[in-house]
């Protein structure tokens, strides 16, 4: 535990090693996520409402999404490098220290950029959300049970690497769960649907957790958090069995 | 006439993209995934709003996002981060060195890796737009909309040169990208039609290059019959070129005075 | 039984080249053992597969009686790695980063901040506590490579090439060092080099390994001995040039 919290450290510290940049880099991805609240803004102005959702409603899911993705980007930034890592053989210096391979590499790296979309998550939160004591528990909740969606999500299809020796499966895996998270899985319809709530579960990253805070369920909050551990779970699994089939790249780098 | 070295260098980069497999499968599925997204988007929107979307049937919305899309998913999408590590780590000094400008050799080998990309993108497109939206609103238009890409193409990249062109006077070239991307989202009209804007915004757009980067040959294939679209795209990327290689230069000239 | 280190039948395959056949190799506590061998002759793969960064296809590595992969964690922890080309991360200060791996070791940050002084002053390195680790030379890279993998007492020290890129003199200081680390701590080492001279200075042990083979394994002398030559260095020659002849045929 010791050396874990001295990987955070470590991190945060190079992170904050470079401080005029941090600032920049942060504020540059809180513009990038309002210009989604504009886009928002300006669709549901021409169109009213769709599907159940309308401008208050899609802030929140924007709000879910970019702080869970903020703290999945932002502060286990490898879970998306995990693929490139593998197939690059740059696991070589992990390998040798004395810490579990998966939480030392996720809590590695810090990336100021998404650390902006933690922030901006958590004020879109305050100023759209209606926060009361009670939504905003269910807000940090399913935003913990979303990162935790998301982070092994990217591990799993990022450990395919391991096995396919190639990583655009982790890349794909990225942009598919980030994207589809944006849009209220309700547009969709059939065969859609249901891969957006099995393969590629976008739907419990945003849409189910933005409708538990609107209106809470105690069977539906289960059924998210069951989904979370099972794909954190089948992340860690597939990771450590990619692991046996790794081959060094002699490449030592910091990952 | 277009320099020998310029087609080679376009040819060698195409080439070499076509044979990453890989690369070219990962940039066609992502690409139909957000067709089918965003598309399926402003579908349901026509239909919850007595089918047109200031203008737009959802057919002609559908088709109008496909093509939008493979405009800028033909690119690489860190170009202008690539661009500007390539500046900041002194890659571009060694470039200078070469007997060619080196703004044309980089345009010609973006155009080259983009183009195979195009390709495949426009043609999985037409599939996914027939089958989810239906048949082209005006397939005449479509015949205008295929050069119209290609200059949307081109101007990106040299907008994108002239963007990253800043990492010549300061160290981190990243944040132009996500600025730049954004304008040509929404004011380029790569996720929403022009005339789906405020009429502020909408004039804003007119005004700017940004919309011939993703509008123009989205408004051609969605069945508008434009043809200016097509001059005014060419003078836009005349007009980018002329930018694009007055701030190259000046960056040139600030390496040969601090020393790349 | 007692070894820091015990690896035995260790074959590794690349496709249909079999890099390392069927190797043993065991350090004991406080062993100075050199793992020596000419290029390609499986020497890095062995290397590799010791400090657990790829799976042998066959045989098993223990290390203080962690089994890798499974007792991974448990294992490293008792070993130190040194190389001119392990990272440290350039935007911390060198006493800040080695009080980082400290904690990473499971030290306490006081024990680990008392190792950190302790150990730059060992190496002679104290000068450059607080300079930016990208700031440093390779020569410097390396004895704070050195410093950081002493740093939590380990109970082996596998060093990839140490002096590599260090200046003779430096390079003297690091050998004495090192030689007073096994000597008071009882710190097995685990040595690669080309040079030979260092490896006779700094090893009680050699272990030569060709075409993926042990050939070798005794007291520096008794190798001499059994090849007929005058020196370890002649041993390496004639092992490469064997390969070479081979090759050529």
């Amino acid at each position: 535990m010791r050396g874990l919290l001295a990987t955070m450290g470590n991190a945060f510290a190079e992170a904050r090693a470079n401080r005029a940049a941090l600032g920049s880099q942060m504020a540059v991805m809180v513009l990038n996520d309002v210009v989604w609240v504009v886009f928002w803004v300006l669709f549901f102005r021409r169109v009213g409402s769709v599907g159940g959702w309308d401008a208050r409603r899609i802030l929140l899911l924007l709000a879910v999404l970019t702080t869970a993705g903020g703290i999945t980007l932002g502060l286990l930034a490898n879970a998306r490098r995990i693929g490139t890592m593998a197939v690059e053989g740059e696991l070589d210096a992990v390998l040798t220290l004395p810490v579990a391979p998966l939480p030392y590499l996720l809590l590695r790296r810090v990336e100021p950029t998404n650390l902006g979309d933690l922030l901006f998550g958590v004020c879109l939160f305050v100023l759209s959300g209606r926060p009361t004591l009670g939504r905003t528990a269910v807000f940090v909740g399913v935003v913990l049970a979303s990162a935790t969606l998301i982070t092994g999500f990217l591990v799993l299809t990022g450990s395919l690497a391991f096995f396919l020796g190639r990583s655009e499966g982790g890349d794909l895996g990225f942009h598919a769960i980030v994207l589809l998270g944006s849009y209220p899985v309700d547009v969709f319809a059939g065969v859609a649907k249901v891969l957006l709530y099995s393969v590629v579960p976008a739907a419990f990253v945003s849409t189910v957790p933005a409708t538990l805070i609107d209106s809470f369920d105690a069977g539906r909050a289960a059924a998210l958090a069951a989904v979370a551990g099972a794909f954190g779970l089948a992340g860690w699994a597939t990771f450590t069995a990619g692991l046996r089939r790794y081959t060094s790249g002699s490449l030592w780098t910091r990952a | 006439m277009i320099a020998t070295w310029f087609l080679v260098t376009l040819r060698t980069e195409a080439r070499r993209v076509t044979a990453e497999r890989g690369g070219l499968v990962v940039a066609v599925v992502f690409y139909v995934v957000v067709v089918a997204v965003l598309a399926g988007l402003w579908r349901v929107a026509a239909a919850t709003n007595g089918g047109t979307i200031a203008g737009y049937s959802a057919v002609a919305l559908t088709w109008y996002i496909a093509t939008s899309e493979a405009a800028v998913v033909a690119l690489n999408i860190r170009m202008i981060d690539d661009i500007g590590r390539a500046i900041g780590s002194g890659a571009v000094a060694v470039e200078l060195l070469r007997p060619v400008p080196v703004l044309a050799l980089r345009v010609a080998a973006e155009l080259g890796r983009s183009l195979p990309r195009l390709a495949a993108c426009v043609g999985t497109g037409v599939v996914v737009a027939t089958v989810s939206g239906g048949a082209p609103p005006r397939p005449a238009t479509l015949a205008l909309a295929g050069p119209s890409l290609v200059l949307a193409v081109a101007c990106n990249i040299v907008a994108q040169h002239a963007f990253a062109a800043i990492a010549f006077w300061i160290r981190d070239a990243g944040s132009a990208w996500f600025l730049y991307q954004k304008l040509v989202f929404i004011i380029g009209g790569m996720l929403i039609p022009l005339e789906a804007l405020p009429g502020w915004l909408h004039a804003l757009a007119n005004a700017l290059p940004f919309r011939a980067m993703a509008y123009a040959p989205a408004r051609l294939a969605s069945g508008h019959f434009e043809p200016r679209l097509l001059v005014e795209q060419a003078a836009w990327l005349g007009v980018l070129l002329v930018a694009a290689g007055a701030v190259f230069r000046a960056g040139e000239r600030r390496l040969q005075v601090v020393g790349g | 039984m007692g070894y820091v280190l015990e690896a035995r039948g260790l074959v590794k395959r690349f496709k249909s080249v079999v890099a390392v056949d069927g190797v043993d190799l065991t350090v004991s506590a406080g062993e100075r053992v050199a793992l020596l061998g000419p290029n390609g002759a499986g020497k890095t793969t062995t290397l590799l597969m010791l400090l657990g960064a790829i799976t042998p296809d066959e045989g098993t590595v223990d290390i203080d009686g962690h089994r890798l992969p499974r007792g991974r964690s448990r294992g490293m922890s008792e070993v130190g790695f040194v190389a001119g080309y392990l990272p440290l991360p350039d935007r911390l200060r060198v006493r800040e980063a080695l009080s980082i791996f400290g904690g990473l070791c499971g030290m306490r940050r006081a024990d680990a901040d008392r190792a950190v002084a302790l150990n730059l002053e060992r190496f002679a390195v104290a000068h450059l506590a607080d300079r930016m680790c990208m700031d440093l030379s390779s020569g410097q890279r390396t004895l704070i490579g050195i410093v950081k993998a002493v740093l939590h007492q380990p109970r082996l020290l596998v060093l990839d090439e140490p002096t590599a890129s260090l200046d003779p003199d430096v390079a003297f200081r690091v050998r004495s060092a090192l030689l007073e680390v096994s000597g008071n701590e009882g710190t097995a080492l685990l040595v690669t080099s080309h040079n030979m001279v260092e490896v006779e200075r700094l090893c009680e042990r050699v272990v030569f390994i060709a075409k993926g083979r042990v050939v070798a394994d005794g007291p520096p002398a008794d190798v001499v001995a059994q090849y007929g030559h005058e020196d370890l260095e002649a041993v390496f020659m004639h092992l490469a040039g064997t390969r070479l002849n081979e090759a050529d045929i």
